[in-house]
């Protein structure tokens, strides 16, 4: 279990929850603590799906007691330019939700089983949801196209 | 866009700033916890390739002896497996052995579920080639399974005994001594006293509750030795 890869995952879960480094950081921090004191997630995916669930509830927490800053201009720029750039104008109109399934899908690359046991959902109800996530980006996409 | 060359390029649409304080906490952090499974595993890869050796040449030696003269199978195997009880038993006490109990204190891992695990690890193999030859031998499956297991638990309480009492080769000498006499003591039986006859499997699986017993007993002593050794350093 590669605990930076791990620690990775979750910071980019939480920062694209909270869009703020700081706050994104210390949930993960928070999470990873909480999941070394539990002591019960031994396997990497049972690892993972504590992770999130608590990361996740550790975001909420933290957008309830204060306003969704704007994103940041620090960012590191896409190397495909334009396209990307499109991409992630594309995923900022997904809802919350549906943006969450694609980043734990597609970038972070978790198993459909995690997502499910990390969200409280069935694996079909996972599948669905991204299914039909990724079928609104490309239209989206398709829209955008001269 | 495909939907594949979609699924590549989302890795760049959420981008995210490096964190700043992520090699500081990394490095603040205590070991990723292991599973009880994967650390058996991974003491079972420490345990010296002798010891797998001496564990395979007995189950071997049993499945010749099952081929070649089935009727003596039983005996002939009960006789082998003390040296298959001697190689878990100072596998586990290896660290005692060499005088390593120190530094196997102050790893990572404590000695107590070292030495668990690779008895543990070693016992569970054995004990799974012994119920692989069981049901090889003439006098059917429970019969063959307690003339085989008694000598074996014998050997291993004996040899615990020993390795709690002696320190260094002086303990490695003891168990290996225990091993041959109980090896001695399985052949004995079978050529001075038929012990291996029906009419006497009673007393063998009296032997068998009470070796299992001890052995449990002794088990515990030994682990409870290892608690106070890290009590005292």
């Amino acid at each position: 279990m590669d605990i930076e890869t791990l620690y990775d995952k979750i910071y980019r879960y939480c920062y694209h929850r909270l869009r703020s480094r700081e706050a994104a950081e210390d949930a993960a921090q928070e999470a990873f603590a909480r999941w070394l004191a539990s002591g019960v997630c031994r396997s990497e995916s049972a690892a993972l799906r504590y992770l999130y669930a608590v990361a996740r509830n550790l975001c909420v927490d933290e957008y309830r007691r204060k306003k969704q800053e704007p994103l940041p201009q620090d960012l590191p720029a896409p190397d495909g330019a334009l396209e990307t750039l499109a991409l992630r104008q594309a995923v900022a109109a997904l809802s919350r939700e549906e943006q969450e399934l694609i980043l734990m899908r597609y970038v972070n690359q978790e198993p459909v089983s995690v997502i499910a046991g990390a969200l409280g959902v069935s694996r079909f109800a996972v599948y669905r949801r991204t299914s039909a996530a990724l079928e609104k980006l490309r239209a989206l996409m398709k829209e955008d196209e001269p | 866009m495909k939907k594949r060359e979609l699924k590549r390029a989302l890795r760049d649409a959420f981008p995210a700033p490096d964190p700043v304080g992520k090699r500081a906490f990394l490095r603040s952090l205590p070991p990723a916890p292991v599973s009880h499974l994967r650390f058996l595993l991974g003491q079972a890869g420490y345990i010296r390739k002798s010891a797998w050796a001496a564990s395979l040449t007995v189950f071997a030696l049993a499945l010749a002896v099952g081929r070649l003269a089935p009727q003596d199978a039983v005996w002939a195997t009960a006789a082998l497996t003390p040296f298959a009880a001697m190689a878990a038993v100072t596998e586990g006490a290896r660290s005692a052995l060499y005088g390593m109990e120190e530094l196997e204190l102050s790893s990572r891992f404590g000695l107590k579920s070292v030495a668990l695990a690779r008895m543990g690890a070693l016992g569970l193999a054995h004990f799974l080639l012994l119920a692989l030859l069981a049901p090889l031998g003439p006098a059917g499956l429970v019969r063959t399974g307690v003339y085989l297991l008694t000598p074996y638990l014998l050997t291993a309480l004996l040899g615990m005994a020993a390795l709690r009492r002696l320190r260094g080769k002086e303990a490695l000498y003891a168990v290996a001594a225990v091993a041959v006499l109980v090896a001695g003591l399985s052949l004995a039986l079978h050529s001075g006293l038929d012990a291996y006859a029906p009419a006497n499997f009673r007393w063998w699986l009296l032997a068998l509750l009470l070796a299992a017993g001890l052995t449990a007993r002794e088990y515990r002593n030994t682990i409870k030795r290892t608690e106070e050794l890290s009590w005292n350093w």
